[in-house]
């Protein structure tokens, strides 16, 4: 038998470095767990589990954005709800009014109405989070703002953004989360100007820009000469009648908004109530039916069941646009519910694929671990065989 | 007496040949050794008639032996060995350093999800502190593990250069070494002696030489051998080149001859082969790619945050960061030639008016640029202490937001007195352009029929009714995200009033490449970061691309970048750009461990063969000890049988 010493060392040692090595592998694998614990040990396989760890992470942000996003739209689908259900109330008020209620109960309407208000301007400018859900973009700014006399809202406008803020959901969605509170809370389909008043005005050949009802003071200055104004008389445009004009054009100061009215055919002073139909918002619709229930325009009976009727089917009008948005916000959060889930399932795929590329096969291991080992011994027995054997042994 | 010649001669032999034994059985673990044999020929003395009597035994030298090919081919395949043994452990320090699947959350490929699903978090809540600090914290760690990996291949190149420059002393040494022991074998064996211990030691040199570069060997008479290592000549005869380590003009680290500038770094073998091409080819690769990835990352983020303002609004000042040049031409990121606008505010009036800043990427510089800014009534600007510094006179504030102005840009087409218009809404379009807006009959806003406006937006035409129907004031959308509202007038037909609207303030880069509210900082791997400004202040994030408060489209715009497959990363995504990085180291570790292990088993079996050809077997030395020892005893008997066969023959006398 040959007895090449180096060789016999080298071998050994090749063997045993190979050995050692394969049983550190193996040794690394049994503790983490996981087949693939750097790129280099299938780079193939470790590309595929840090593309699945990154849209795994991605997938977490989008389920989390989307948590969030539902979040504020049950929260505002709440708001609405709440406004819808006031809304529902003052319709039951409007139409419980008898004529026998006298100025006693005529003043409860009123003070009830103007509760309604204050609760609808509060629940219109709520926050999430420290942000107003109805301000579109513009989440700092109080979206609706009120101006008061003698502690009453008069007026409540909107001063928000007019875009809506987008969230990213995923690559290629996105929603929004923050609506613009004019466009839920405001009716955005102008129609005929009718005008509700015994005055002999009508509605001017222009367009005119005031929206829902607006009040318009007609006042006889002189014989043959009218006042007009929709700003309690701030502001007024004064015609000579006849022949007063096709198109007389009343301007509130403060707002600038104006109302294009015939004045040819008027003939007594009094209140006209101006509705910009389709064009009406919650918050006037309510200021308007306070008002006539305060009466402080001293309109006649008649004139007041005129305008509590057109009132009632305005309210109407309006609960069914909060309808239409609350569908809208429902659907949007059931959406988001089915995209959560569907993403939820993606995620869990993803989970699942990771673990099958990545988890070790320990049995696969134990075995592999007891063949290094066997042969490990092996190489070290058998050298210490061959160098046991010398011819040297028989030699005297 | 020839026969005692024999028998002396006999006996000599095998005394020379249990010394050879003896040394060889001596030698037997010793690195370079090869095993000698004694050359034994038969001795011719006399003739005898046609009959040629032997003389005994002559001893013709003690020889090594050895397989010169066989040795080439272990210095060719050593020199591969050593080679793939650092280039992979090299490389697997590299894939260490990267640190990815360690952890699953660990290693740049996370950080850079973070950093991207944090401006997602942020785009929900633009204005809340605690996700813009989420945001600057993720950022920031992405930014460390960029200059970690940065800096560590940094380290390791230098490290490697060093390890180089040590080796090639060795080199040097060895090379020397193998010169004088040319010098030392060529006077020995020209004396007629066999320099076979010399040879040895030599020929260990050359092995250790193969391990530091690949080496060619040739003989030469003599027992000379030259040796060419790397394609250069360095052992010719007894003369030995010096070498040097350094870097070509290239910018290639090689070898070369000292006294040359022409460094070589194509070697294909031994630790200097994968110290050159671990330094100019993977690590450079790896840091070309990494340099890359942060580069690209800051410049796209930059480009859409200097375009942004934050929730504290515009800016009073802003100063940029400190350049190295201020030669747009030298500028990197490099800027080009174009435009880019500034958005002023007077803010006791409200107004706002947008300037342009023509710039001429060839001869421009920073303080030019300042200059042409400084010609904007409210603004003041400067180059100073090699940093652009861009201040707003008292009442007025400015930003760089595209969009569009609340008044239109020109309605000079329009006959005095021409009616308020009001320009709203957020542009959506991806130009720069400016709508032409015609107006379409004659008549009153909102009261006359038939009067309507044709808005023509880069080609793309709406016609928006503001006759009669028309409620002054109210906003009308006329394509691509913008809105006119007017208020009550005349209009006439065919006048016209422009808007200009801009997608991209900045398309020459101008802004990001000096620092002008950006919100990284550096130019690579090893410097990113993010601004100071930001860290500080993180309601400086640029969030909006609009002056309305809690607007978050710019932030929309970056979550964007995530998924947008972009031209400096080869058309890929900046996630998919980074494990295709990793998964070339990775590639590279798999090939090198492949090659190593082919190398390895090679390498025994040459080895192994070399054992079997030139090692010592030490039962064949006992077999041959064995040998000597009879021929030795067997020739005594021979001398002593003369012996007495001479006293034999004196006892007759």
């Amino acid at each position: 038998m040959s007895q090449i010493l180096n060789n016999i060392y080298y071998n050994t040692t090749f063997a045993m470095k190979l050995n050692s090595e394969e049983l550190l592998k193996l040794q690394e694998k049994v503790t983490t767990g996981s087949r693939i614990n750097r790129p280099s040990d299938d780079s193939s396989d470790a590309f595929r589990v840090m593309g699945l760890s990154s849209q795994k992470r991605n997938l977490k942000s989008s389920i989390d954005t989307i948590a969030n996003c539902s979040d504020l739209l049950e929260i505002s689908s709440t708001i609405i709800d709440q406004m819808s259900q006031t809304l529902s109330d003052t319709k039951t008020l409007l139409s419980s009014v008898t004529d026998t209620d006298g100025s006693i109960g005529e003043a409860i309407y009123a003070n009830t109405i103007d509760n309604y208000i204050e609760e609808l301007v509060s629940l219109a400018n709520k926050k999430h989070n420290g942000q107003y859900l109805f301000g579109g973009s513009d989440t700092l700014s109080k979206p609706f703002e009120v101006t008061e006399v003698d502690g009453k809202i008069t007026s409540v406008k909107y001063r928000g953004s007019t875009s809506e803020r987008q969230i990213k959901l995923t690559d290629n969605t996105e929603i929004t989360a923050f609506y613009v509170g004019s466009d839920l809370f405001n009716m955005d389909a102008p129609g005929d100007l009718n005008l509700v008043g015994d005055t002999g005005a009508e509605k001017g050949k222009g367009t005119s820009n005031v929206k829902g009802f607006t009040w318009m003071d007609v006042q006889q200055s002189a014989p043959g000469k009218f006042r007009f104004s929709i700003d309690d008389f701030d502001s007024y445009v004064e015609v000579d009648v006849p022949p007063g004009a096709e198109n007389t054009k009343v301007t509130n100061s403060e707002t600038g908004e104006f109302v294009y009215i015939d004045t040819r055919n008027v003939t007594s002073p009094g209140t006209e109530l101006i509705e910009n139909s389709g064009t009406h918002d919650v918050f006037n619709t309510l200021i308007t039916m306070r008002d006539l229930f305060e009466n402080n325009k001293n309109l006649s009976s008649a004139q007041q069941q005129q305008i509590r009727n057109k009132g009632t089917e305005v309210i109407g009008k309006v609960s069914k646009m909060f309808s239409r948005d609350s569908v809208i916000l429902g659907s949007k959060i059931n959406y988001l519910e089915n995209m959560k889930q569907r993403l939820e399932d993606i995620k869990f795929n993803t989970d699942e694929e990771t673990t099958r590329i990545q988890e070790a096969d320990v049995a696969q291991i134990a075995i592999d671990l007891s063949r290094r080992e066997v042969l490990y011994q092996m190489s070290l027995q058998t050298a210490g065989k061959i160098m046991s054997m010398s011819l040297y042994d028989f030699l005297r | 007496m020839a026969n005692f010649a024999i028998g002396l001669n006999g006996i000599s032999a095998a005394q020379k040949g249990m010394e050879v034994v003896g040394n060889n059985i001596a030698n037997a673990s010793t690195d370079g050794y090869h095993r000698r044999d004694v050359v034994l020929t038969p001795s011719y003395s006399s003739q005898k008639g046609d009959v040629l009597l032997g003389g005994g035994v002559d001893i013709k030298g003690v020889e090594r032996v050895i397989d010169n090919l066989l040795e080439q081919e272990i210095f060719r395949q050593q020199s591969f060995l050593e080679k793939m043994n650092l280039e992979f452990d090299t490389l697997g320090s590299i894939e260490n350093a990267l640190g990815e699947l360690y952890t699953e959350d660990g290693g740049l490929n996370a950080a850079m999800d973070k950093f991207f699903n944090s401006i997602q978090d942020l785009s929900l809540q633009p204005t809340e502190s605690v996700w813009q600090n989420q945001l600057i914290t993720s950022a920031d760690s992405m930014a460390s593990q960029f200059r970690t990996i940065g800096s560590y291949l940094t380290d390791l190149e230098n490290e490697l250069k060093l390890e180089a420059d040590n080796n090639i002393q060795e080199v040097n040494s060895l090379i020397k070494q193998i010169a004088n022991f040319n010098h030392e074998i060529e006077k020995m064996e020209l004396s007629g002696s066999k320099a076979n211990s010399l040879r040895d030691r030599r020929d260990q040199c050359i092995n250790e030489l193969s391990k530091m570069i690949n080496v060619q060997t040739i003989q030469r008479d003599h027992g000379i051998v030259d040796i060419e290592a790397g394609g250069i000549s360095v052992v010719v005869g007894t003369s030995a080149m010096e070498l040097k380590v350094g870097i070509n003009h290239d910018e290639k680290f090689g070898f070369t001859v000292v006294g040359d500038d022409h460094y070589i770094s194509d070697i294909n073998g031994g630790r200097l082969g994968a110290f050159f091409s671990l330094v100019n080819d993977h690590i450079a690769g790896v840091r070309d790619k990494l340099d890359n990835l942060a580069t690209t990352i800051i410049q796209e983020v930059n480009k859409i945050h200097v375009q942004g303002i934050g929730p504290n609004g515009s800016f009073n000042d802003l100063i940029g960061w400190t350049m190295e040049t201020e030669n747009l031409s030298e500028i990197k990121p490099p800027v080009e030639s174009g435009t880019f606008y500034i958005r002023l505010t007077n803010t006791a009036t409200g107004e706002t008016t947008r300037h342009a800043v023509n710039v001429d990427a060839s001869t421009d510089t920073v303080s030019t640029i300042a200059a042409k800014i400084d010609t904007i009534s409210g603004l003041n600007a400067r180059f100073e202490s090699n940093r652009l510094k861009i201040n707003a006179d008292a009442n007025y504030q400015y930003d760089f937001l595209p969009g569009v102005l609340d008044q239109p840009t020109d309605t000079s087409g329009l006959t005095a007195p021409a009616p308020d218009i009001t320009v709203g809404g957020i542009y959506d379009g991806t130009q720069n352009q400016t709508a032409v807006c015609t107006i379409m009959g004659t008549g009153e806003i909102g009261v006359d029929s038939d009067l309507k406006i044709k808005v023509d937006i880069g080609g793309e035409i709406h016609t928006v009714n503001v006759g009669e129907g028309y409620a002054a004031g109210d906003p009308i959308d006329v394509g691509q995200g913008i809105t006119i509202s007017l208020d009550t007038g005349t209009l006439n037909d065919g006048e016209q009033f422009t808007i200009q609207a801009i997608a991209e303030s900045d398309q020459t880069g101008f802004l990001a490449a000096v620092g002008m509210n950006t919100f990284f900082s550096g130019s690579s791997a090893s410097n990113i970061g993010v601004c100071e400004r930001i860290k500080q202040t993180p309601s400086l994030i640029a969030t909006a691309s609009s002056s309305i408060a809690g607007d978050n489209s710019n932030i929309q715009k970056m979550i964007d970048l995530k998924s947008t497959q972009l031209d400096n990363l080869n058309s890929m995504e900046f996630g998919d750009y980074y494990r295709r990085m990793i998964n070339n180291v990775g590639q590279e570790i798999e090939v090198r461990q492949v090659q190593k292990d082919t190398a390895d088993v090679m390498m025994k079996n040459l080895v192994n063969r070399k054992g079997v050809v030139s090692g010592v077997d030490v039962n064949s030395e006992a077999a041959k000890m064995m040998m000597y020892e009879q021929m030795f005893q067997a020739m005594a008997k021979y001398i002593s049988t003369l012996q007495k066969s001479v006293d034999t023959i004196m006892g007759l006398v």
